[in-house]
């Protein structure tokens, strides 16, 4: 009578007990350091879920036996593991973030300096540094099972962007999902740690302190109209494979701009994006599963995935330095760093560390450009890997 | 080693990638730097034509 009452002390192991500390950990993260907790707290309570044994909240159906956790080609047979079969591997969850994503992002600073674009396409060298660095670590320890296509996935952390990591993945290489979408949101959500040390290894004090006048020129609504039609237009006839990305993205910001669809862009910008966060960061937490993360290759992604980001901080940095040789109006480099896609957490690095140096220097509106354009950047990037290789 | 990929087959990757992601940034901020100016151009010129329309009514009163 009591085979079908499994009690889940019985099935706790070590590394489930590392899991769930690690969720713990997280859980603490985003509550009492209030770290991004919009991520963290979904991701670690779906760690610590998920490693409880028993729960079933992963099992998936392959070839007539339950298995515990999620595989590919199986059929889903848990909480989890359906809503992130028909959320996730059919490309809807993150594809519709973009969407929510685009309503509640403001293209004005971008706008009103375009030149910030190229500061966003200088953040992506990191993409293909890190992609590189995966296929030299690929070479030299076969075992990890890294090439070309796992090696994009890995690069793409770099662009810091959750939905694209996730969306490129799992066109390229869907075993990897778990431990790439897990280091794109956990390094997210440690920007303000990763950033700092790498902003300062790059600048001097003097160039930290370059002040960069507050006034922007105004765009006017018909320029924040157009933009959205006229850059989903270009970007998808040169990158046709961005489309689902950058068309949701567009889409989603067209409806806030238009001024004639409050309604939906306030659903976009709130309750809809809301939803998706909650279930895709339960999915996330839920590959914190000890059986799929604390594998060589997991880990092997998860260090690979900070020198992506690191690599990408760098070159922005580095890109603005550059840009600073030829132009006339200097540019403080830091807001380079937030050519990443972490909207708007790199930006408020920048801002910060920008009134440390300089009390006076207001960076944020400033590094909103590079950081809108590091999304933009990012998704153009993954539908580049996509054209080539999906 | 037994690597399914080749180096030259990465760098025609990597090198390729990220100029056409170079690229269509420029050509996207280019675009937007142009629709600024007309935008500007034909706002600066209906001003100017309302300025001219003013001046006439006035000395014509």
């Amino acid at each position: 009578m009591l085979d079908f009452f499994q009690i889940g002390f019985a099935g706790l192991t070590w590394g489930s007990i590392i899991m769930i500390t690690i969720g713990a950990i997280l859980l603490y993260l985003g509550i009492a350091k209030k770290m991004e907790p919009l991520l963290l707290v979904p991701i670690g309570f779906g760690t610590v879920l998920v490693n409880l044994p028993f729960g079933g909240l992963m099992e998936c159906i392959v070839a007539g036996r339950v298995v515990e956790s999620y595989a590919i080609g199986g059929e889903p047979a848990g909480l989890i593991s359906r809503i992130f079969h028909y959320g996730i591997v059919w490309e809807i969850i993150p594809c519709l973030i973009f969407l929510g994503l685009g309503a509640m992002t403001d293209f004005g600073p971008l706008i009103a300096n375009p030149k910030t674009l190229i500061l966003g396409a200088g953040a992506q060298f990191g993409v293909y540094f890190a992609f590189f660095v995966a296929l030299l670590i690929g070479g030299l320890w076969p075992d990890l099972h890294i090439g070309i296509k796992e090696a994009c996935s890995i690069g793409i952390i770099g662009g810091a962007d959750g939905p694209t990591t996730i969306y490129l993945t799992n066109r390229l290489a869907p075993h990897f999902i778990g431990a790439t979408a897990v280091a794109a949101y956990t390094y997210m959500a440690l920007v303000p740690i990763i950033q700092p040390p790498v902003i300062k290894l790059l600048t001097t004090r003097k160039e930290r302190e370059i002040y960069m006048k507050p006034q922007q020129r105004l765009v006017s609504k018909i320029e924040e109209i157009l933009f959205p039609v006229i850059a989903a237009v270009i970007i998808i006839l040169l990158v046709p494979k961005s489309a689902p990305l950058i068309g949701m993205f567009m889409f989603g910001n067209l409806l806030t701009v238009s001024g004639v669809t409050d309604r939906l862009a306030d659903t976009a910008a709130n309750a809809f994006i809301n939803i998706l966060t909650i279930l895709l960061g339960l999915c996330i937490g839920a590959f914190l599963s000890a059986q799929t993360f604390l594998q060589w290759e997991s880990l092997a992604v998860f260090g690979l995935g900070v020198v992506a980001f690191a690599a990408s901080t760098a070159f922005g940095v580095l890109l603005a330095k550059l840009m600073n040789l030829v132009s006339k109006e200097k540019i403080n480099p830091m807001i380079g760093a937030a050519g990443v896609s972490a909207v708007p957490m790199s930006a408020r690095v920048v801002q910060k560390m920008g009134q440390e140096a300089n009390p006076k220097n207001f960076l944020l509106m400033h590094a909103m450009g590079p950081n809108i354009a590091g999304v933009i950047g990012t998704a153009t990037a993954a539908g580049i890997f996509l054209g080539m290789l999906g | 080693m037994g690597l399914d990929w080749t180096w030259a087959q990465a760098g025609q990757i990597g090198g390729f990638g990220f100029g056409l992601v170079f690229g269509v940034l420029i050509v996207l901020a280019l675009a937007i730097w142009l629709t600024g100016l007309i935008l500007s151009r034909i706002t600066a010129s209906k001003g100017e034509v309302s300025n001219k329309e003013k001046e006439d009514k006035g000395s014509n009163g």
